[in-house]
């Protein structure tokens, strides 16, 4: 099938994902030679690819009885649109799997870099990545398919994307489990690959959004072959060796860890790997966060993202360009972009210092420490804090306020430049008694959203729009808990450390009525998921507006007791709901 | 070329692409997921395939009168099931949407898509909430 596509591309935005390397794409060569559909491939060639590993035995994977499963790749379609083409194969990956994979490419490629799109369900073309340079790879995961007519992977578990839970693939038998045989049809890909003149595996990344990234975490461990890793978020769960993550039960048992997880993995690698991560995020939690830092062997950069799990702020530390200047570096030899060394903390002169080194390649925009109270655990409701890291002489230091030397805390550097990228260091879990602190040297602020500020670092809520009106003059901050790309429902605020609040009695909030119909509801959550569950009763509520009054237009303070909120020195969210999820006006919030 | 002009330049290729409107008849569906099904997902994405019957607005090569596209609208938002899932084949409906390709956030989202795969078919977005 061909179609016209005058001016297609011209049209369409560019990708994120490949814009940086539009340019850094050599011209293509004319002499390829591409296999001819329905042709059955013979096995790759016997050559072997730098990085490729062969007889090892990685956890649950035996690549040499991995690797003794003949291919069979066979050419089964190629579609053309434009000058880009859409290659269909399929190959065995395990017995009894016939896997199913579109190379997504422009006409008359040769040896150009590569880009492994590890997707969710089914494979997708990737016409974007391939209008710029790119060979795309796209693998279709197991879906327990039995006809090999559809244009899908054949044979194993069967996975249905509407009963889809993360939890449901840490299977006894690896053979049963969805990560094991994506993460071998993602490798046997790449095998497959080696006898292809269109794509440089050396000059591949392999990229896993979420879920997805699991298993880039685990190819990762396997293959030596691509440039690098590019995993967002997707390190899913950490079990220490008694079961247990953040003195809670852990979602996996230790031996599902030991099998699965991305931290027993981590040690495998050569290749660098770039995590961007939030660092309240469902799946990937803290604790697997630095147990796959502190294993990596490989070059690692890590983006944090503060309190916001996979929703967007203007902070924007995972758009465009993200990954891009490490994975350009890596993949391409483009310059070295700064970067931030290793963080120590330290006391002196009774302060608690946080000092780390930057190679600045550029002006940098932003040099900050994030520090997160609190003794490991309610990962998904920690409040994380940025407090200024500032050039004195030849490094970089930031002030850590101690306002309990008996509660610990977490600490990780990262800077920003000009041009929007971020990169950070790693986490450290730091005891101020151990350190030798025994007083607090700060007390907690008692305002907690200053909307002066403008910034959102505490709204986990996407889309903000500052205005300079507001009580006390402080401005206001206009959020919508329902747009379609931040999708909550709710407004989140994350600036709850009821630990510190010495003596408070109650939070005051200013809100700015609409003069249309109530409720609006206010919760404080504890053991905070992203959203309030409303079949786990793990919040107090406070009736703002009632149902059947109006929220009378213009600002009024409204003040929840503390005395009244359950389980309050656990509590790490303030949630407010509005009828119909109307856009809500807020002002300062405080404790007193 | 520096590393910084070298992405400037790029940034400054940017466009978002124009979003089409079109009056559309519903073909075929992905069924909307449980949300208890799919935790910790609380969003999902489904599939829909139309036929372009009018376009009211915008422009793209790829929607034509009379052409089969595929929507990707959300059928589950802030863990309720939309109106989405109520679709019935045949269904007429007026849409704005814009390309899947590209819109990096949309295509990381938790995607429902039970539809027969077809090279030749387009995927969309519909840009906004489902009305």
């Amino acid at each position: 099938m061909a179609r016209s596509t005058t001016n297609v591309f011209a049209r369409k935005a560019f990708p994120l994902l490949t814009l940086a390397v539009a340019f850094a794409v050599p011209a293509l060569a004319a002499d390829t030679k591409a296999p001819v559909k329905g042709a059955l491939v013979k096995n790759a060639p016997a050559k072997k690819a730098p990085g490729k590993k062969q007889d090892e035995k990685i956890g649950i994977y035996d690549l040499k009885a991995i690797r003794a499963v003949p291919l069979n790749p066979e050419i089964i379609g190629k579609t053309k649109k434009g000058n880009i083409v859409f290659e269909e194969v399929k190959f065995t990956s395990v017995p009894g799997v016939r896997t199913y994979m579109i190379l997504s490419y422009k006409e008359g490629a040769n040896k150009l870099p590569g880009i492994v799109v590890i997707d969710r369900f089914k494979a997708k073309p990737k016409e974007v990545e391939a209008t710029n340079n790119y060979v795309a790879i796209s693998v279709a995961p197991v879906s327990g398919n039995m006809d090999p007519k559809k244009k899908d992977t054949v044979g194993g578990p069967r996975i249905d994307p509407t009963k889809f839970s993360m939890d449901d693939h840490y299977k006894e038998n690896p053979n049963d489990s969805y990560i094991y045989h994506h993460t071998v049809a993602l490798l046997r890909a790449l095998d497959y690959l080696e006898s292809r003149s269109e794509v440089d595996l050396s000059k591949t990344v392999v990229s896993g959004y979420s879920w997805p990234g699991l298993m880039a975490a685990h190819l990762h461990a396997l293959d030596d072959r691509p440039a690098a890793y590019v995993i967002f978020h997707g390190l899913g769960y950490y079990s220490d060796p008694d079961g247990m993550s953040g003195g809670r039960r852990a979602p996996i048992s230790r031996k599902q860890y030991e099998m699965y997880g991305a931290g027993a993995y981590a040690k495998y690698g050569k290749k660098p790997m770039w995590v961007g991560v939030a660092m309240d995020d469902y799946f990937t939690r803290l604790d697997s966060i630095m147990e796959v830092y502190e294993n990596l062997q490989c070059e690692k950069k890590f983006v944090w993202v503060p309190n916001r799990h996979h929703h967007e702020t203007q902070r924007k530390e995972l758009s465009y360009p993200a990954p891009y200047p490490w994975q350009t570096h890596w993949q391409m030899g483009n310059p070295r972009p700064s970067e931030i060394a290793e963080g120590t903390v330290a006391i002196e002169n009774g302060k608690v210092l946080y000092t780390a080194t930057v190679e600045e390649k550029e002006a940098l925009k932003t040099s900050e420490i994030y520090v997160s109270y609190g003794k490991p655990g309610n990962w998904l409701g920690r409040t994380w804090h940025s407090f200024p890291l500032r050039k004195a002489g030849e490094k970089y230091q930031a002030e850590i306020p101690i306002y309990d030397a008996k509660v610990p805390f977490y600490v990780a550097g990262q800077i920003s430049t000009p041009n929007g990228w971020y990169v950070g260091n790693g986490l450290q879990f730091i005891e101020p008694e151990k350190l030798g602190v025994s007083t607090a040297n700060a007390t907690y602020p008692n305002v907690l959203f200053d909307p002066s500020r403008k910034s959102d670092l505490y709204l986990r809520t996407g889309k903000s729009t500052w205005v300079a009106e507001g009580p006390g003059g402080k401005g206001s901050v206009i959020l919508v808990p329902d747009d379609p790309q931040n999708d909550l429902g709710m407004i989140q605020f994350q600036n709850i450390d009821p630990m510190f609040w010495k003596g408070g009695k109650e939070i005051s909030v200013f809100l700015k009525g609409d003069g249309k119909p109530g409720p609006v509801t206010a919760y404080m959550a504890y053991d905070t998921n992203y959203y309030i569950d409303k079949s786990v009763p793990n919040y107090t509520q406070f009736q703002l507006v009632p149902t059947g009054q109006v929220f009378a237009a213009g600002w009024k303070e409204y003040v929840l007791p503390l005395s009244k909120v359950a389980n309050l020195p656990r509590v790490g969210s303030l949630f407010f709901e509005t009828a119909g999820s109307r856009p809500l006006q807020i002002g300062t919030i405080s404790w007193r | 070329m520096a590393l910084t002009t070298l992405l400037s330049a790029v940034v400054a290729l940017q466009a978002p692409s124009t979003p089409v409107t079109a009056d559309l008849v519903l073909l075929a569906t992905s069924p909307t997921p449980d949300v208890a099904k799919i935790r910790p997902y609380r969003s999902a994405l489904v599939a829909q395939e139309y036929q372009v019957k009018t376009i009211v607005s915008g422009k793209n090569p790829d929607v034509k009168a009379g052409s089969k596209i595929r929507l990707f609208r959300w059928g589950l938002m802030d863990g309720k099931p939309t109106k989405v899932g109520k679709a019935k084949k045949g269904d007429k409906v007026r849409l704005t949407f814009k390309p899947l390709a590209g819109w990096t956030q949309m295509e990381r989202e938790f995607q429902v898509d039970t539809l027969e795969s077809d090279l030749a078919i387009t995927y969309f977005v519909e840009v906004g909430k489902p009305k």
